[in-house]
């Protein structure tokens, strides 16, 4: 049996590059650094599927036409999904820009709340690597770490700190309606204490935080649903920390404005640095979420949710929602550009849809063009960007004769339509 | 394909062309040797009566990597579309920064700060950037790996042998240090660092660690001097640091980077004062120092910088007020702080002067080269403005008499008279980086260099003149004409190749194992990262190792 080493895994943002896996056919089993996400994707494996037109097998070549006058009959198309590496980044902007076309990322606003709180105030970060080696004290925001990235606990804060931090456990608050890990009680690392509130709580428990930070009086009423003792407990221990991170996971509130929350987080953060060493850590960016960012701002000047008319990106952080628009009926074409989506499928629109992506994913109906892809890092090599959008990871490809990169496929549709193939954003 | 460009002036300062009527024949995007009589171009563009040089060389601009995103991110082209009428703004998109450096007849620009870890995606932004030949400097100087063999005081051959493994995991070109220990002191939360402070945990000094990198690069015969971003950034008084800096190095070469932002004194009223006058003299006296300017331009921009420490210190003064910095993965950190530069300041005025200042005070061309330390001092978009302020005194001192009366007091500039002439412009944007960068098939016009060339038509002034190039050839491809963007091609990344003792492979998988979130197996950046979409190549070229 074959084995592979060190294989970078493309699944979530935290982007864990030491798996060792069993080729087992054309699926791999991951023997070392598993995690149930990497567990279910590194076992998909599918016969090569036929292209489809309206249900119909089809030639790659007859499916690529019909996708360009499919296109080519749009006016306001809007490409979803975007769950790619940064070759799939590229190829979609400049078929987007060929087509006066709409981006949205399918984790939508809740993907670009860090994005949307930078922008109003900007932020103290820090990365993965910083966390594991200096923080003895870590608030978990909205999440238990392990629920939006399974591997933080063992890879982050269970892992022992630079030899110059310390060897105390370290301090782990979990503020939000997520439990703690079974064996938090008997945990050597980590000493866990949690914070109990709703997720609509959560902006005023951080505010609470606040003023328990700044020496603020707080009205008693503005406490009532809040774990004030445990708030308490934590503003005790700030002054004390050597290095303290505070970290979100996905989206915050759900359906909310995660960004509001996270521009109190942020400003929180730059504001304790006046005195000690804090930073702020998403472990978000999944599904190619960070990926997208990069290399679209990179390209365009902003992080996504974006039109273009007549070559110019036109930025629209809030307006442009693809679930609602398609919805609506405020796009007249659906583009899905998949191969990362993991557990996401496409939305099911009225409007003549194109969907790329692997053939296990589930379609609500069928689209007007199928075209199988690959999953970077499985089926064709290339980069995905990790949830702190420092460090990128090698994809390799793993397996032959799998279906071609996202990229690829836009690139040719792109020339069916006059392109250029290049985006000059 | 063979083209003649007919009877131009031709500025080549390697080959001591100094405004000469010459013909310039290419083929195959190579410069050749006027070819026999008889012989006829395929092509014969006249260029008579006007300005032929090499493509301009930018070895100093921030092009890629993650704090540039940042930058974008926090001055959107929405927000910034005030800044400037020609481009977006102050941070340009991958493709804006091709399209407005070749616009402007240049053909290579050089990230100075690319973060190791960072090098994949860094090189992949800046594969994005049409036109331009590119290539990064790996900072390093901060990272624990190094910091931690200083305090072990491991020997120099150690050292030499992990900054060749960098060299070639980042497939950079050159070597960086930015405030020297001081980004790692900042996540200890020391708050300043001078030369001969120790490090709260590694106890080294930024001398030592000064040291060690340029006995690392010259010892490997990186030609590029190490990148040196001083310590105390900003801060009035620091000339006496950048002194020290650069006597640091024991006449190693050394490069110290936006040298106007670390030549300030603390005389005057207001405890701010120029330095340019003992930093140019010093420069002067120490052929093995090089130096880029970092000239301020007033208005809006937007800091970047790798010096955590220096930008959480200056983001009071920032605008508009967001700002961000970053620890980053244990390597070192990044700040981004808007800024803009306003003529009726007295510190900004004072700065512009300063620069200018040094740009007139050091003597060799060869070691100056022109910056603005894109986009920290202003947008590279400026250069043109710059090459007038150099070239054309009346109207430097015009400008002057505009800016804020005590900082027009407190400069010297006024008295100086010195204009640069042609050919000291073309040193100081192509002949000059290219010999620091040791790139010698670019930055001249000798047989054998690429056909990297730039046409400039004399205009009613300089500005005018340098502002849009009239033809710009990347390797021999017509790129642009009369100022506009005529077709598009992908130049080459640039990095510095050297062998290495293969057990620095061993320690560093020791040292990634307990301290890194990834695998050293996973870092080293892949040809097919920068050249698997097509876009551009690798050359990698040779070091000249001194042991």
């Amino acid at each position: 049996m074959s084995s592979l080493q060190n294989v970078p895994c493309p699944f979530c943002g935290l982007g864990c590059d030491d798996l060792m896996l069993h080729a087992r056919g054309a699926a791999f089993t991951v023997v070392s650094g598993a995690c149930p996400r990497s567990l279910a994707g590194f076992a998909r494996a599918f016969d090569k599927p036929d292209a489809r037109v309206r249900g119909q097998p089809a030639s790659t070549a007859s499916a690529l036409a019909e996708a360009v006058t499919v296109l080519g009959g749009a006016r306001q198309p809007i490409f979803t999904g975007l769950a790619t590496d940064v070759a799939g980044v590229r190829s979609v902007l400049a078929l987007a820009r060929q087509c006066d076309g709409m981006l949205d990322h399918l984790h939508g606003a809740g993907g670009l709340q860090g994005v949307l709180a930078l922008q109003s105030s900007g932020g103290m970060t820090t990365t993965l690597a910083e966390v594991r080696n200096r923080a003895d004290l870590v608030i978990l925001v909205g999440s238990s770490g392990e629920d939006v990235a399974p591997r933080f606990r063992e890879r982050v804060l269970s892992h022992p700190r630079h030899e110059h931090a310390g060897t105390s456990p370290r301090r782990v608050f979990v503020l939000g309606p997520q439990g703690l890990p079974a064996d938090a009680d008997s945990d050597p690392a980590v000493d866990w204490r949690h914070l109990a509130c709703t997720a609509a709580d959560l902006p005023y428990a951080v505010g609470a935080l606040r003023c328990l930070v700044d020496g603020r009086s707080l009205d008693p009423r503005a406490g009532e649903n809040l774990p004030m003792d445990g708030l308490g407990a934590l503003a005790a221990r700030i002054p004390e920390a050597s290095y303290g991170a505070i970290v979100w996971g996905g989206e915050l509130i759900p359906g909310g404005h995660g960004d509001l929350l996270l521009e109190a987080i942020q400003t929180l953060l730059q504001d304790l640095n006046a005195e000690s060493r804090w930073g702020g850590l998403a472990i978000g960016g999944g599904e190619g979420g960070a990926t997208m960012e990069e290399a679209c701002t990179w390209n365009t000047g902003y992080a996504g949710r974006i039109r273009f008319r007549s070559g110019e990106a036109i930025y629209e952080p809030r307006l442009l929602d693809a679930a609602r628009m398609l919805e609506r009926g405020e796009a007249d074409c659906m583009v899905w550009v998949g191969g990362l989506e993991g557990d996401h499928s496409p939305p099911a629109p009225d409007v003549p849809s194109i969907v790329l992506a692997p053939p296990d994913v589930p379609l609500g109906r069928e689209p007007e063009v199928y075209l199988p892809v690959g999953i970077p890092g499985i089926d064709h090599s290339g980069t995905g960007v990790r949830c702190d959008h420092v460090v990128s990871l090698p994809l390799r490809q793993l397996r032959k004769d799998g279906s071609p990169p996202a990229s690829q496929m836009l690139d040719r549709i792109n020339e069916g339509l006059g392109g250029r193939g290049v985006s000059a954003c | 394909m063979l083209t003649l460009l007919k009877a131009g002036r031709v500025y080549d300062p390697v080959q001591g062309i100094d405004g000469e009527v010459r013909d310039i024949w290419f083929r195959d995007g190579r410069i050749v040797a006027e070819p026999g009589s008889g012989t006829v171009a395929d092509e014969t563009v006249d260029v008579s009566g006007s300005i032929v040089m090499a493509g301009g060389i930018d070895l100093h601009s921030h092009v890629g990597g993650g704090k540039v995103n940042i930058a974008r991110t926090l001055l959107p082209p929405a927000l910034r579309a005030e800044v400037e009428e020609r481009l977006r703004g102050p941070v340009p998109t991958a493709w804006e920064t091709g399209y407005e450096y070749a616009r402007m007849g240049y053909t290579a620009c050089f990230e100075p700060a690319l973060l190791p870890v960072n090098a994949r995606l860094a090189h992949q932004e800046m594969a994005d950037i049409p036109m331009m030949d590119k290539g990064g400097y790996a900072m390093l100087g901060n990272d624990d790996y190094l910091l931690g063999l200083l305090a072990a005081g491991t020997d120099q051959a150690r050292v030499n042998d992990y900054v060749a493994w960098m060299l070639r995991a980042t497939r950079c070109l050159a070597i960086k240090v930015v405030n020297p220990g001081g980004i790692s002191a900042f996540k200890f939360n020391q708050r300043r660092m001078d030369v001969d402070e120790s490090h709260p945990h590694y106890g080294v000094t930024p001398r030592q660690i000064l040291v060690a990198l340029s006995r690392a690069v010259h010892e490997l015969g990186v030609p590029k001097p190490l990148h040196v971003h001083a310590s105390n950034l900003g801060v009035p008084g620091n000339m006496n640091t950048t002194l020290e800096t650069m006597a640091a190095v024991e006449g190693l070469p050394v490069h110290i980077t936006h040298i106007q932002f670390h030549s300030y004194g603390t005389e005057g009223d207001r405890g701010f004062s120029s330095g340019a006058a003992p930093i140019a003299e010093f420069v002067n006296a120490n052929s093995n120092v090089s130096v880029d300017v970092g000239q301020v331009m007033f208005g809006q921009t937007c800091t970047i910088s790798a010096d955590t420490m220096m930008q959480y210190l200056g983001h009071p003064y920032g605008s508009p007020k967001r700002w961000l910095c970053a620890d980053l993965e244990c390597e070192a950190g990044c700040g981004v702080v808007p800024f803009k530069y306003r003529d009726q300041s007295f510190v900004n005025a004072l700065q512009w002067s300063v620069g200018l200042e040094l740009f007139l005070g050091v003597n060799d061309p060869w070691r100056i080269v022109l910056t603005t330390d894109h986009p920290n001092g202003a947008s590279f978009t400026s250069y043109p403005h710059l090459i007038r302020l150099l070239m054309d005194r009346s109207f430097r001192n015009e400008r002057l008499d505009t800016l804020h009366p005590e900082a027009r007091a407190a400069s010297h500039l006024a008295s100086m008279n010195r204009e640069y002439s042609l050919y000291e412009i073309a040193i100081v944007t192509r002949a000059g980086p290219a010999r620091l960068l040791g790139l010698e098939d670019r930055g001249n016009l000798a047989p054998g260099a690429a056909a990297d060339i730039a046409v400039y038509t004399p205009r009613e002034d300089w500005e005018q003149t340098f502002r849009d190039a009239t033809l710009m050839f990347k390797d021999g491809r017509l790129v642009v004409r009369d100022g506009q963007v005529v077709d598009l091609t992908w130049g080459s990344t640039h990095w510095r190749q050297t062998d290495y003792d293969a057990g620095i492979e061993r320690l560093l998988d020791d040292h990634f194992q307990r301290h890194y979130s990834m695998n050293v197996a996973n870092y080293p950046v892949r040809d097919e990262d920068i050249e698997g979409d097509g876009r551009g190549r690798l050359v990698a070229h040779a070091c000249r190792r001194q042991n």
